[in-house]
């Protein structure tokens, strides 16, 4: 789809791409460098967007294959999607506005060619000096505008060559390595190490568990006897006392039955100790294997957690190229109006051309009414010219007569200056404009 | 009644794009304070309250979330947690009256008016996000990546 029937397809080896970018400082592609004559600010900052991009160098020899588009950019995000044609539609030119600007550039070079073709009969009727053709009295500035744009495609082209070489690469960097990488590594191992089906997690949450609440029982039975015994003791040395001071030398059964049992629980004491330091150390024990389990549990999930850290930030940044694609996105549509807007004004001036070639018709016969209007004119003046000599004439004959008749006999005072005057009554003055 | 009134909003982005809920969708175009403000309410009725101290009595007791409210003398909720399979906590926000500041509330009474965002597990999303300009798609995954950052720091706190 895209460059096809557009000058200079675009390069299918993201290799050749690439290199150009790394054999140039800045990061510009020789391409720009070269120059665009019409509109270099695009393809400069289209290079730029794509330096940002430079992380996601494309491996050598990892070829794009024409056809696809980063449609999925639009439609599926981490998903590699299909590629749909409305999105493509955004992305490429696609070969309708190559072609609309190719057949516009066209037209108005026929346009142009046509007027320069076209004497202008008006500026010089005699042709004595060089005749000027139509095309000299208008305007050259735009002609070669939509040829710019043309030029400028195949660079273009190439840098969208380039970022949907570079997307597809973040895509599967996205799902080989992240996806099907680092996160399902990462949720395998977090349910080995600390999923519910993990041995020693089940040793901490159940069997160390219990095994601790058992110990804590033991020594609470322990305490417990011991407490007992002292509370026992303590009875014995009151009745003891109490038993001294009522009646001497005889003492109650109470006592002696106390006596028995704390003399029993006395010889049992050293045995009761025994086992309260044997619970003590097991305790101890356990509680270090429990420490050092847990110990090797929190070491895990701190491991884990700074993996998901490590995801989340991969997902940050690959948002933030997918920005960087909008970005560029947004300078391609940018790019795309402009053509638009000069193609509007090219299609306003092949318009404006072919109504003056019209006008200029028009204007030729204007020229040939107003021709011959001047000699209808010149033509009446002289009839009129020719009436009024005659007159003019006749008038003379009888002034003559009339002063050879009269003139003795009239004073000359009685019509001052009128009576001898053979000046004709008219003059005529007139000008027709020689068209 | 109750003490406590509870507000939980999904802000899950599939709830933004389902078909019925155009204009949630449309706000993922818009500035992301505006997002903050939408999302799925859900109003929790059937609610039990265990107390600090009190052994959870009934072992049968299917419970499908537990929320933790840790609360100040003066009954303002100072954090709040959350455990549930089915969504994480993002942030609360209390609406009610604090008491002690607003002596027009009778006695001490507490108005417990909870708001919690919460986020429920993210689906698979190329089958509704098809549709999506690369703006509105942007903004879905920097909604996502923003609730995942904020679940990773409630659980590095």
């Amino acid at each position: 789809m895209l460059g096809r029937g557009s000058p200079g397809t675009v390069a299918g080896d993201a290799g050749t791409v690439l290199d150009a970018r790394k054999g140039d400082a800045g990061g510009v592609p020789r391409a720009v460098q070269g120059g665009i004559p019409a509109h270099p600010e695009f393809a400069v900052q289209l290079a730029g967007l794509e330096g940002q991009m430079g992380v996601l160098s494309v491996p050598r020899g990892w070829g794009w294959s024409a056809g696809g588009l980063p449609g999925a950019v639009c439609a599926q995000g981490w998903h590699r999607g299909e590629v749909d044609q409305g999105s493509v539609e955004c992305w490429c030119f696609g070969v309708r506005l190559v072609s609309d600007l190719q057949r516009w550039q066209d037209k108005i070079d026929r346009e142009v060619e046509l007027l320069d073709s076209v004497r202008n009969e008006l500026s010089s009727p005699d042709g004595t000096r060089d005749s000027a053709v139509l095309g000299d009295y208008i305007s050259r500035e735009n002609l070669d505008l939509l040829r710019g744009r043309l030029e400028e495609i195949p660079t273009v082209e190439t840098h969208i060559a380039n970022i949907t070489n570079q997307y597809r690469v973040m895509v599967r960097k996205l799902e080989e390595k992240l996806l099907q990488g680092k996160v399902r590594s990462l949720s395998k191992c977090f349910d080995r190490d600390l999923g519910i089906e993990n041995e020693q997690v089940a040793l901490l949450m159940t069997e160390y568990h219990a095994k601790l609440l058992l110990l804590e029982e033991e020594l609470v039975e322990l305490l417990q006897s011991l407490t007992d015994h002292f509370d026992k003791c303590k009875l014995l040395l009151q009745l003891s006392a109490s038993g001294t001071e009522s009646d001497s030398g005889r003492k109650s059964t109470d006592y002696l039955e106390l006596l028995e049992v704390v003399q029993t629980d006395d010889s049992q004491l050293g045995a009761i100790t025994r086992a309260l330091c044997d619970t003590i150390d097991d305790i101890d024990a356990h509680l270090l294997q429990f420490q050092k389990l847990l110990d090797t549990k929190t070491g895990q999930l701190d491991k884990s957690l700074f993996a998901v850290q490590e995801v989340i930030l991969q997902f940050e940044k690959n948002v933030e190229y997918l920005t960087i694609f909008q970005d560029i996105g947004q300078l391609i549509t940018n790019f795309k109006e402009l053509c638009g807007q000069d193609i509007q004004l090219v299609q306003g001036l092949v318009d404006f051309f072919g109504k003056y070639r019209d006008s200029y018709d028009r204007l030729l016969q204007e020229a040939q009414r107003r021709r011959q209007l001047s000699t209808r004119m010149q033509a009446t003046i002289s009839e009129c010219l020719d009436e009024l000599q005659t007159l003019q004439d006749d008038d003379f004959t009888k002034r003559t007569k009339f002063l050879e008749q009269n003139g003795n006999y009239l004073p000359e005072n009685i019509w001052p200056d009128q009576i001898d005057d053979f000046s004709p009554l008219f003059t005529l003055e007139y000008t027709i404009k020689k068209v | 009644m109750d003490p406590i009134t509870l507000c939980v909003n999904d802000k899950n982005v599939c709830q933004a794009l389902s078909p019925q809920n155009q204009s949630w969708k449309d706000s993922l175009s818009e500035s992301p304070t505006y997002r903050q403000s939408i999302g799925k309410s859900m109003f929790p009725t059937n609610i039990k309250y265990i107390f600090d101290g009190e052994e959870i009595c009934n072992k049968e007791d299917d419970a499908e979330n537990v929320i933790i409210l840790e609360m100040s003398e003066g009954g303002q909720v100072e954090s709040v947690e959350m455990i549930s399979d089915d969504f994480e906590l993002l942030r609360f926000k209390n609406n009610g009256e604090n008491p002690l500041l607003d002596t027009t509330v009778q006695g001490n009474k507490l108005n417990i008016d909870l708001e919690l965002d919460v986020v429920s597990k993210f689906r698979e999303l190329s089958e509704i996000t098809a549709d999506l300009s690369l703006e509105e798609l942007v903004n879905v995954y920097k909604i996502q990546n923003e609730q995942l950052r904020s679940i990773y720091n409630s659980i590095m706190k």
